[in-house]
């Protein structure tokens, strides 16, 4: 079985990547006060093994927050930075004083990764007309395998295969680096492609 | 000299000595090491779920904890171990994230596993002489078939050796 998205579902899906990270990016811009750029969302058909290798390798640690998306579509959330990466954005957001591993830090981010989960969300349901409610956002940091593992999991209760829309961005003077990816198992997509008009995903 | 067999998700692989076999990043997945202490010999299956009766796609065996134990058995009695000298550590299991609302079971998925892998090691009457399991970090872990030990790194790289 080998699963490929057309290019119309490609385009479609990147374009949903780019106005729902857009923004998400924009809400998280003026709660930092910077400007940040976002690259093209890359869209792709994951299997479990090659997913990893996208935020650093599997024993890379990262902060990762997680929120499930149910209602008309079940997908799920994950907004990623790197350690450096999640000092920073404290930094920028609450000054020199907080430690970002903090309760107070790690909340901070908690908090960003809030807004910008719910924006993102807000974004699809206008495109689609869907309705969409996302869980309270959960952080960890650890190893970005074990952190993955968790939709990975989930998916793998149905293929074993995930659809990811990877967003990155990044605030250049404030060294900020960071990934919004919104994943499902590939045919919870259908849904939404069927909304727009295109048709699933091939088999 | 020695190689390092890499296991990936749902995955399984065995090695002999001088060798070791590693998997990486386990979250909620298990990594059941069986070994055999006489010959040397071990392999390592990296489960995702407990139970492939429950799941419609299950024609990869070694995502499951029930028929991934199963299939690693048969694998180390085709290489000429002796079932009744197989003995297991296990790690990983742990809830990496905790949800406690919504009806996913994503909080206690890892208990689960390890309930199940637990179960099935019975079953087959194989003992867990070791296990770092549960809580809330994830495990990278390495089995050296020389000396039976297996050595789990949490992130920051603290290790255990059980």
């Amino acid at each position: 079985m080998s699963e490929r998205l057309s290019e119309q579902a490609f385009n479609a899906l990147t374009e949903l990547g780019n106005i729902g990270a857009g923004n998400a990016t924009t809400s998280l811009s003026v709660m930092i006060n910077t400007k940040l750029t976002m690259s093209p969302p890359k869209v792709d058909i994951y299997d479990f093994n090659s997913l990893e290798s996208i935020l650093g390798g599997p024993d890379a640690t990262v902060m990762g927050v997680l929120s499930t998306i149910g209602g008309d579509m079940s997908a799920m959330i994950l907004f990623v930075v790197g350690m450096d990466d999640a000092e920073n954005l404290v930094k920028a957001l609450m000054g020199d004083g907080v430690e970002w591993h903090s309760e107070m830090g790690i909340s901070a981010i908690g908090e960003i990764a809030n807004i910008i989960i719910g924006s993102y969300v807000a974004s699809l349901e206008t495109l689609t007309g869907m309705k969409m409610r996302y869980s309270q956002p959960e952080s960890c940091i650890d190893m970005a395998g074990a952190i993955l593992s968790v939709p990975c999991i989930e998916f793998g209760k149905i293929s074993d295969k995930a659809l990811l829309i990877n967003s990155q961005f990044k605030a250049g003077e404030k060294e900020i680096n960071g990934y919004i990816m919104m994943m499902s198992e590939i045919h919870s997509f259908d849904a939404l492609l069927n909304k727009l008009g295109i048709g699933g995903i091939d088999e | 000299m020695s190689n390092t067999i890499k296991v990936g998700i749902a995955d399984m692989n065995v090695c002999k000595s001088p060798d070791k076999i590693t998997t990486i990043g386990l979250g909620s997945c298990i990594g059941a090491v069986l070994y055999d202490s006489n010959t040397k010999t071990a392999g390592l299956v990296h489960v995702m779920l407990p139970d492939s009766t429950k799941i419609k796609n299950n024609q990869n065996k070694m995502k499951f904890a029930d028929t991934g134990i199963d299939l690693l058995i048969e694998k180390l009695e085709s290489m000429g171990v002796n079932r009744r000298n197989i003995k297991a550590k296990i790690a990983g299991g742990a809830k990496m994230f905790s949800f406690t609302s919504g009806s996913s079971d994503i909080g206690n998925i890892g208990n689960k596993n390890i309930e199940a892998v637990r179960a099935r090691l019975k079953s087959h009457n194989i003992k867990i002489v070791s296990e770092d399991v549960g809580l809330d970090y994830g495990r990278t872990i390495v089995f050296d078939t020389e000396t039976c030990e297996l050595s789990v790194i949490k992130a920051g790289k603290q290790v255990n050796i059980i």
